[in-house]
């Protein structure tokens, strides 16, 4: 269960932390925070739950559903850290579209093989620095009796606008792990980021190129 | 007589230290420029090529031996039957998880795993069944290991152990005296602790397959990413499941490319949210 627990961690992506501050406006921004995570995960688990199907319509559903809940480019830029800054504009431009196309490749099958009934519920929101939250939820499949799988979603809304940062899944964030391992593979290349582009490219174009 | 005299552990130290001496030897240097010395360090891992080809071993022993052995229980055996040993595991491990919560000061964790294990124990038929957990009071895991890190004592670097995976210098030492802890080896012979300690892998190995086999087709850097799942989940651990602090996160505004990686409690002097400082959405396609 701990294992299947980290898996649906590792593809559930959406950042949510959130440290309360009090006042009337940030029960008014957790309020809407929880309302925004739970229609999201609603909606993200009926996708998931469709079969009829295929690969390539899963993939663009998946895709809306990312660019409509996540900061992408946010969350791109973080997974670089330093390398960001140094990255030229049309660098940066083609990594975020590489990205992109990487999560979804990525969490759209990961997502899908693991589904299984399961539900979304929010348990509590706790304030994460200025505008932002963290929505802490369950998401329990219906046979599992007591244990769920904790996954705690980072929101900010700058502008009554919610966006999810990050996503953690039994404490273990994903923008940290994916970050950590582009700056692996960056580190490996000597920091060439055009050579990391190449690898990134090649890699997404693999897994269009596969069944799952 | 204790079967772990069968050991003879103090010539294995020794030669487990000579060879962490030569291992120390093969590190990776590290990179020159600031930022990427500091990514450097935060990675923690001056081991990298030796665990690197540590990893590929362990991957090469994984599909030739415990992977087979994975599916084919998982073939073999219906789900209630691996449920069951599941729980039966888990019930045979709970003094070690004892005393680990107890070293920690942990008395309300020590009192549900005292509780589980005498409920389990006698109404789930030796702890076959984990009758404790469909009341509510769920399973936790604790090992010295955790207990160490509880203490104070940082994981040092990142450390591939032959067979046993992603570890540390501490974790290491924590997998040792918990192998003392464990009564079990008290009261039978080596070759019944060891065939637990093989279930114990194949178990785990079988719950992981679809996950595991899932992150390594989409990693570009499986090493990389299976090493910061680890030591996420370590920490997760640890604090047994509560918030930590001060965890990064992408920032709307971009703080961190002025300021640290770090969430402020309060928004730091001078940082402000310029909604302006992100990039537009015309300026990177979405499609």
């Amino acid at each position: 269960m701990q294992i299947r627990k980290l898996l649906i961690a590792a593809l559930v992506v959406a950042p949510l932390t959130a440290f309360g501050f009090g006042s009337v406006q940030a029960e008014t921004t957790h309020d809407g925070a929880s309302k925004f995570i739970q229609g999201f995960g609603d909606r993200a688990l009926e996708a998931i739950a469709n079969d009829n199907v295929t690969k390539e319509q899963r993939d663009q559903h998946f895709r809306s559903i990312l660019t409509e809940g996540f900061d992408v480019p946010a969350i791109a830029a973080f997974c670089l850290k330093h390398y960001w800054r140094k990255a030229t504009p049309e660098q940066r431009k083609r990594y975020v579209a590489l990205f992109r196309d990487f999560i979804v490749q990525t969490y759209s099958a990961r997502l899908k093989s693991i589904y299984n009934g399961e539900t979304l519920s929010v348990r509590q929101v706790v304030s994460d620095g200025k505008n932002g939250a963290m929505v802490q939820t369950e998401i329990r499949a219906p046979d599992s009796g007591n244990s769920g799988v904790r996954v705690d979603w980072r929101v900010r809304s700058p502008n009554d606008n919610y966006k999810i940062v990050d996503v953690l899944v039994e404490g273990i964030s994903m923008a940290i792990t994916q970050r950590d391992e582009f700056i692996a593979v960056i580190q490996s290349k000597n920091g060439d980021i055009d050579a990391f582009l190449d690898t990134l490219q090649k890699k997404v174009t693999q897994l269009e190129g596969s069944d799952a | 007589m204790r079967s772990r005299i069968l050991f003879n552990l103090t010539p294995r130290l020794a030669g487990i230290f000579a060879a962490a001496a030569l291992l120390a030897a093969c590190t990776a240097t590290p990179p020159t420029d600031p930022e990427s010395l500091a990514a450097y360090e935060e990675a923690n891992d001056p081991l990298g090529p030796t665990n690197r080809a540590m990893f590929d071993f362990n991957q090469g022993v994984d599909r030739a031996l415990l992977k087979p052995a994975a599916e084919g229980y998982r073939e073999i055996f219906p789900d209630s039957v691996r449920s069951s040993i599941n729980n039966l595991l888990h019930n045979i491990r709970s003094p070690v998880i004892l005393a680990n919560d107890i070293l920690q000061g942990e008395s309300v964790r020590a009192i549900e795993t005292i509780t589980r294990f005498a409920v389990n124990t006698v109404l789930g038929m030796g702890g076959l069944f984990d009758v404790a957990g469909q009341y509510g009071m769920e399973r936790h895991t604790e090992d010295f290991g955790q207990t160490l890190a509880v203490w104070g004592f940082g994981e040092g670097f990142y450390l591939m152990l032959p067979v046993f995976g992603p570890s540390n210098p501490r974790d290491t030492v924590g997998l040792v005296v918990d192998s003392f802890i464990d009564p079990l080896g008290y009261f039978v012979s080596f070759p019944v602790t060891f065939s637990r300690s093989a279930v114990e892998g194949i178990n785990k190995r079988s719950r992981a397959l679809e996950p595991l086999d899932e992150i390594e087709r989409t990693s570009v850097d499986f090493y990389a990413t299976i090493r910061s799942l680890y030591r996420q989940r370590r920490e997760d651990q640890i604090r047994n499941g509560e918030p930590g602090g001060n965890v990064p996160a992408p920032s709307i505004s971009f703080e961190f490319l002025e300021d640290e990686d770090t969430v402020p409690a309060q928004p730091a002097a001078g940082v402000t949210i310029d909604e302006n400082a992100r990039p537009k959405s015309d300026e990177v396609s979405e499609n």
